[in-house]
């Protein structure tokens, strides 16, 4: 009797605090159902805004500072570890944010499929819409059309580590320039204690970032300009892959695991010391130079270029959108262009490290202070990256062929051309 | 009871040479937990540390206001209600399946067991949707019961095979006795069982604790977990802060260490005999 | 094996009482989920609802698909190999920890411990112990003499295999081989006086004993631990990526891949419905194979 008695209160108070915190799980969706009503200015707005780690800290304050000259208008920022696949689930069930922060490189993808709010007519509207780097806008567009509009540019650059340059003998202000000088530098730089240079080339976000500059700054690409072909099997793009074979397995100067490495690990290895040259993005150099990682002394310069001329950077970061479900896309807009405002552009992303979007901010009391931050201003400049609605899908035969023909499984040639017509299959489904 | 002479246990000896390999990589966590920043990225690794140091575990505590503390409270709750609500359920299942009669049990079985055999993420979308429409989306409740249902099939099929190792004299004879259906599970079965409850309850535990993909797809927009958390905080889009993971997993550890070395005398062996006479 | 001695309809119905609440949830959040995930792999399903019916076409695919085909050969593999090696080393450590000498719960915490750790940060910290530059194996091993140039674990499924499948069998150890020691417990210590008395030794009273009474334990951890590692993930998405050259790459990873990466929601439901069959068939095989013939 008993324990029958125990297991009745115990189903009772389970069911009891089942119901407990159920309660407060309607409110979120509830207050959706609120918006839908007609809004004046005075009405009670709130709306959702999910941002990538990254950006969280900037969107949170944005936020915060936002509702203090605008009261009736509270924007609810929420951090999405899996941003891109939170995003589509929520998107298939109508549950997606207001306004979403998001890795510029999957904006065609979304808009392609009319998950974002043509915004075309509201950028042009705008004063500095020109101060944008091009690689970014091109990204937001569609068909011509707008869908979303930079934020927070991350482009990639070359770290060095200023002691290591020393101990070999290099000039620890002059980076270098040039595919030559940078296998001469890594030659010199690589000790039993230490790699000249490692990148990483494990999963598809680090090796667009770090080696498709190398493609064009070799005046090649990974795809035409519309997206339709892919142009890896052209001699440019085989010469950068081949260069790279010949670091880790003719001059040694690169360890093949880089082959499995992410930003994680690339940036540990140099953090740590175990290598003296890495390309990594502009939100590392902050981190780094404010001696999150202990202390090192980094130097920082553009990738180099096959003949010191023609630099680029991978410009990726998150862009704002409004999302097709959005209930109220004026406000939305209006804090989105208070996100590209100097209050927050430079308080917020400048002060932190972080590069604003727009150029005409640039000249700015905190990046004046860092010349490190002018190297990545410049590579904004020169930023761009491959434009496609199947990123990630085109990307993996990509990554598959790089990492064979760094594996000596098949040479450069082989491993591209194959590479290229398995891209161009995806692309023409 | 073996007559102990003056000899040392010679397993004792051989556990102590097992447990200080099988350790090594949790000694190699926590010591990385408590040294300092310098020292975690230096070179060479040192096995032994050099500094001292417990801002790793401040941080975790006091960053954002102390909202990680809110985040493992929050784990502790749902875990918790968790771990109970599984017990009852596969406690009464096991009993069911492996003593009384109904139609089709082993269609159920079968049901309840497939839920082992699909990969999460395949069932991600629709899930998500149907929580959406219960309008449980971003609840406790909806982790619950997301993770009430897949830890079931284990947890069912383990308290089965308990129940299935009483040999049904016993309940015959309560039957006997006059014991109604309910009484004889309660007085007779219930107490010989205890082990494979503390087995499930562990698994249970452990399981939610650790959770991290349903906590983040299910109910990361406006509480986190104290696992999703974590990770969050730990990796940023560069590189990982080796301290903050390393502490972080060690706060993670205690709760559940703490409760099975607790429940660790419900394991105990010779309780049938005793019922048997 | 039923008590009731009244199998009337009323006494069944009370009698399912007992498994509805678990019957109750399987419904809700896994078999109406799931009808709905089979529904979308007869479909080209991409977000937004732009379906179109295409019938068997996504299953036609799968198997000319040779990533997917790859991917099960790898987890199959895989699958064999960790399989084998937990349950040597649980059998090892239950026997050394099944009986109650003073000190043992601090053994059996110890060995149970990386159970309870959580894979992702399992797979972080020993992707770091691992790593052939900055990681403490290596360094360890060097000091030891016992290497002179730096392995490079996860470059290889040669080297990223046998890395993966130790910190598995580490990780997971614990877990059978506490299903084991409460399975040893079952066990009567009459039984084995009985034996000791009729001159069994100690080995005869493991296979004549122990081993057949706790079969079904070992079923039951078997066939978990078999489901486990064909639906292994996340070890592998962190620690290699999957790679090189997507020869580390699971089935359950591609799944990921395909639909959230990929965005092909259709396609993935497919092979996730395959991935299904074939694990019924192994989790069919494995109960016929250890099945007591004395069972009802």
């Amino acid at each position: 009797m008993k324990r029958r008695i125990f297991s009745l209160m115990l189903s009772v108070v389970v069911l009891a605090s089942l119901t407990g915190c159920g309660g407060n799980s309607v409110t979120s969706d509830k207050s959706k159902d609120k918006a839908n009503k007609e809004t004046t200015d005075n009405d009670e707005v709130e709306l959702t805004l999910w941002a990538r780690q990254n950006y969280y800290d900037v969107c949170k304050i944005a936020s915060e500072k936002y509702h203090e000259k605008n009261p009736h208008v509270t924007i609810k920022v929420a951090e999405q570890t899996e941003l891109s696949d939170q995003f589509a689930i929520a998107l298939s069930a109508n549950n997606e944010p207001d306004i979403v922060s998001m890795d510029s490189v999957l904006i065609p993808y979304y808009s392609s499929i009319g998950a974002l709010t043509d915004i075309t007519d509201k950028v042009n509207e705008m004063d500095f819409k020109d101060t944008f780097s091009e690689g970014m806008i091109r990204l937001s567009t569609f068909e011509e059309q707008q869908f979303a509009v930079p934020f927070g540019p991350d482009v990639s650059v070359l770290l060095y580590n200023k002691e290591h340059f020393k101990e070999a003998g290099l000039d620890p202000d002059k980076a270098p320039a040039t595919w030559d000088e940078l296998v001469e530098y890594a030659e010199k730089l690589t000790t039993e204690d230490h790699a000249g240079y490692v990148y990483s080339g494990g999963d598809a976000g680090g090796n667009m970032f770090t080696f498709v500059p190398y493609i064009w700054s070799n005046d090649g690409d990974v795809l035409t300009e519309d997206g339709s072909k892919s142009l890896l099997d052209q001699p440019e793009a085989i010469e950068a892959l081949q260069f790279f074979c010949d670091l880790t397995n003719k001059y040694k100067v690169t360890p093949a695991s880089v082959n499995s490495y992410d930003f994680g690990e690339a940036t540990d290895a140099f953090t740590t010391g175990k290598a003296s040259m890495v390309v990594l993005g502009s939100a590392a150099v902050w981190n780094i130079l404010n001696g999150e990682y202990g202390d090192i002394s980094i130097g920082i310069s553009l990738i180099p270029a096959k003949d010191g001329k023609n630099f680029t950077s991978f410009s990726g970061g998150d862009s704002l959108a409004i999302s097709r479900g959005c209930k109220n896309p004026e406000v939305a807009w209006d804090f989105i262009q208070y996100c590209l405002s100097e209050d927050i552009q430079v308080e917020e992303l400048a002060q932190y490290g972080m590069i604003p979007a727009r150029s005409d901010l640039f000249e700015n009391e905190y990046f004046n202070e860092r010349p490190e931050f002018k190297v990545t201003q410049e590579a904004l400049k020169v930023g761009r990256a491959p434009y496609s609605l199947k990123y990630n899908e085109m990307y993996a035969p990509f990554l598959d062929g790089m990492q064979a023909a760094l594996n000596e499984q098949m040479t450069a040639e082989e491993a591209f051309t194959s590479a290229a017509k398995k891209i161009n299959s995806i692309l023409e489904e | 009871m073996k007559k102990k002479k003056f000899h040392i246990n010679p397993k004792i000896i051989i556990n102590v040479v097992v447990a200080l390999l099988f350790i090594s990589p949790l000694y190699w966590t926590f010591i990385t937990s408590i040294k300092e920043k310098a020292e975690v990225y230096g070179t060479p690794p040192t096995l032994f540390p050099k500094s001292f140091s417990l801002e790793n575990y401040t941080k975790i505590f006091t960053i954002n206001d102390g909202i990680y503390l809110s985040y493992f409270f929050n784990s502790l709750k749902i875990t918790i209600i968790t771990v109970f609500f599984v017990c009852a359920i596969s406690v009464l299942a096991g009993y069911g399946f492996s003593k009384l009669a109904f139609p089709g049990k082993g269609m159920w079985m079968t049901l309840i067991m497939l839920a082992l055999m699909v990969p999460f993420q395949a069932l991600m979308v629709p899930l998500y949707n149907i929580m959406s429409e219960l309008n449980l989306l971003n609840s406790q409740l909806s982790l619950i019961f997301i993770y009430a249902t897949f830890q079931t099939p284990f947890c069912v099929f383990m308290m089965k095979n308990s129940f299935d190792m009483i040999p049904k004299e016993l309940g015959e004879a309560a039957v006997i006795d006059g014991a109604g259906r309910f009484r004889t599970f309660s007085k007779i079965y219930f107490p010989l069982v205890l082990s494979g409850i503390v087995t499930v309850g562990v698994y249970s535990a452990y399981t939610t604790w650790n959770d991290y993909i349903i906590a983040l797809v299910f109910a990361n927009t406006n509480m986190k977990t104290f696992n999703v958390g974590l990770v969050n905080m730990a990796l940023g889009d560069y590189g990982t802060d080796w301290g903050i993971l390393t502490s972080g997993s060690f706060v993670g550890l205690i709760p559940i260490l703490i409760m099975f070395i607790f429940l660790q005398k419900y394991f105990v062996k010779g309780m049938m005999s005793g019922a048997l006479k | 094996m039923s008590i009731v001695h009244i199998k009337n309809k009323k006494g069944e119905t009370l009698n399912f009482l007992f498994i509805l609440p678990a019957v109750l949830l399987n419904l809700m959040f896994f078999i109406w989920p799931f009808v709905r995930a089979l529904y979308m792999s007869f479909y080209d399903w991409s977000l937004m609802g732009n379906k179109k019916f295409i019938g068997l076409g996504n299953f036609i695919e799968a198997f000319h698909d040779e990533k997917f085909i790859n991917s099960l050969i790898f987890t199959l593999k895989y699958a064999v190999i960790v399989t084998p090696c937990l349950f040597i080393v649980a059998f090892a450590l239950a026997l050394l920890v099944n009986q109650n000498f003073k000190g043992v719960t601090i053994f059996r915490t110890i060995y149970f411990a990386p159970v309870v750790i959580s894979m992702t940060t399992c797979s972080l910290v020993w992707l770091w112990i691992y790593n052939d530059l900055y990681g403490v194996l290596n360094y360890i091993l060097d000091k030891l003499g016992i290497i002179s140039e730096n392995i490079l674990w996860m470059n290889s499924a040669d080297t990223s295999l046998p890395a993966i499948v130790f910190m598995i069998t580490w990780k997971m150890a614990g877990f059978t081989m506490l299903i084991l020691i409460g399975a040893f417990q079952t066990i009567d210590e009459e039984v084995y006086e009985a034996a000791s008395i009729d001159g069994a030794s100690k080995i005869q009273k493991f296979t004549r004993i122990t081993l057949p009474m706790i079969k079904s334990y070992i079923a039951l951890a078997m066939i978990i631990s078999v489901i486990g590692s064909v639906l292994a993930f996340e070890q592998f998405s962190i620690m290699t990526k999957g790679g090189p050259s997507s020869s580390t790459t699971t089935t359950v990873h591609y799944i990921y891949n395909t639909s959230f990466k990929y965005f092909h929601f259709g396609y993935g439901s497919a092979i996730s419905m395959i991935l299904l069959v074939i694990l019924l068939g192994l989790s069919y095989f494995q109960m016929a194979a250890l099945k007591d013939p004395t069972d009802n």
